[in-house]
């Protein structure tokens, strides 16, 4: 299964940037339309490297956002936006929200914020998303109530989800110590929350869940190693991958980040080998790569073509 | 409470904030504090060796990812000085020799480094698992 082809050159390896409905996608995205669907709010949390983002920018896909060319109509039923990075600012999140919307009109601060929710009222926002919500900061956190309380109010009268998507490690909750100290704010905040599941955390992939990906990427991947078995690898990868290296926090679960890494790196090597189907050296080597050799520094003294530099 | 006396005499009261709302004795008070003292003694010496035992299992595991660390990289300076130690023509031999060797029969039972070998395990019979459904990143991907 691992001869090389014919001896003439194959073309480069191609790889496949493709969003897998994965187990972790669906319970992720599950929770998402739920508390779409019923304007809640939650804090839902999931590891490093488990497809938050990827997830939340499928679900926008799937949302039925538009923009109707005749009339100008801008319908956006779900407002996804990342939080902002070493910005303390109020503002820097002002920013991003209303980039979210397109061309962002150049106004004072103060028009900003009612501009803001007469914006989010007339595209029909119906749930804000917030991705890496951990970088969020007490001023941001305000002034998400103020927005959504001002959209509740009348003249709008629109009750909008939010979903505050955050990386965790360390099994801390994000935001859990911050919403249970007794300033009014957070008192108002934590009233704000859902009665139910209002921290969530999402677990990565199983065994069998790893399994049903790995027949995923055969698909994807048979045109150039024809006789592709991965499949037969799932215990091997799972127990490779849920090393306390790659899961500092015991989950026992792997994330996507992972199990992609390995598997396109371990394919690129065999199709490059020539081969037309994986084996446990190759995946052995990549394996030891990521988690034993992770840190290891390479000295890179010649070009890529491979001609000696200097 | 404590009322106290002087040869015979009430002279005064003295409040233990601690036993407020319950009757107790002196002597029940020294006795409570007694057994208290004893009991959290124990619980000082079971949790010290809970996070003794801890910090062994964090320290043990630590050291062997270090071991194997260096192991690699006493490897890899050995690899780096092999042009120095082998002449040229013992190289080229080495080279083919090890071409010669087909990656995919290295026994799958040999352990390297800390992960367990790979074994790859066939699907029992009558086992059909279906793909997951794979769609684009974004809407104006090919």
């Amino acid at each position: 299964m691992t001869e090389p082809l014919s001896s003439s050159p194959r073309p480069l390896f191609v790889l496949h940037q493709k969003f897998f409905e994965t187990a972790f996608e669906r319970r992720f995205q599950g929770f998402l339309r739920q508390a779409w669907k019923e304007r809640s709010w939650h804090v839902i949390a999931a590891v490093p490297g488990s497809g938050k983002s990827l997830g939340i920018a499928d679900l926008l896909l799937q949302s039925g956002a538009y923009k109707d060319a005749t009339t100008g109509t801008t319908r956006l039923p779900i407002l996804a936006i990342r939080a902002p990075k070493n910005a303390a600012r109020e503002q820097a999140l002002g920013m991003a929200l209303s980039a979210a919307f397109g061309v962002v009109p150049s106004m004072p601060w103060a028009q900003r914020r009612t501009w803001l929710v007469q914006i989010l009222a007339s595209t029909g926002v119906e749930c804000i998303i917030i991705d890496d919500a951990q970088d969020l900061n007490p001023l941001h956190l305000a002034l998400l109530k103020e927005l959504t309380d001002n959209l509740a109010a009348p003249p709008y009268e629109r009750h909008v989800g939010l979903c505050l998507v955050a990386a965790h490690s360390d099994n801390v909750i994000p935001f859990k110590e911050t919403f249970a100290r007794p300033d009014v704010l957070w008192k108002q905040f934590r009233r704000r929350m859902a009665t139910e599941n209002p921290y969530c955390v999402v677990p990565g992939h199983t065994e069998e869940e790893v399994r049903r990906i790995s027949i995923t990427f055969e698909d994807l991947y048979r045109s150039q190693l024809p006789d592709l078995q991965l499949h037969r690898w799932t215990k091997t990868i799972f127990t490779w991958l849920i090393n306390p290296i790659l899961d500092p926090d015991a989950t026992g679960r792997v994330t996507m980040d992972h199990l992609s890494r390995l598997v396109t790196t371990s394919l690129r090597r065999a199709y490059e080998h020539g081969a037309t189907d994986i084996d446990a050296a190759t995946l052995q080597a990549v394996a030891e790569l990521m988690i034993l050799r992770r840190d290891e520094i390479t000295q890179i003294d010649r070009s890529l073509d491979g001609a000696e530099v200097g | 409470m404590i009322y106290l006396f002087l040869e015979g005499e009430l002279v005064g009261e003295a409040y233990c904030t601690e036993f407020m709302g319950r009757r107790v004795s002196v002597w029940e008070a020294d006795a409570e504090r007694r057994t208290d003292a004893a009991q959290a003694s124990v619980a000082t010496a079971e949790s010290l060796e809970n996070r003794q035992r801890i910090q062994q299992e964090a320290s043990s595991g630590r050291k062997l990812l270090s071991l194997e660390t260096k192991r690699l990289e006493r490897k890899r300076h050995l690899d780096q000085q092999r042009d120095e130690i082998h002449p040229s023509h013992v190289q080229a031999t080495l080279q083919a020799l090890k071409e010669q060797q087909n990656p995919s029969a290295s026994s799958p039972g040999k352990t390297i480094g800390l992960l367990p070998p790979a074994v790859p395990e066939d699907d029992p019979p009558g086992t059909e698992i279906a793909p997951l459904l794979v769609r684009k990143l974004r809407r104006d991907d090919d």
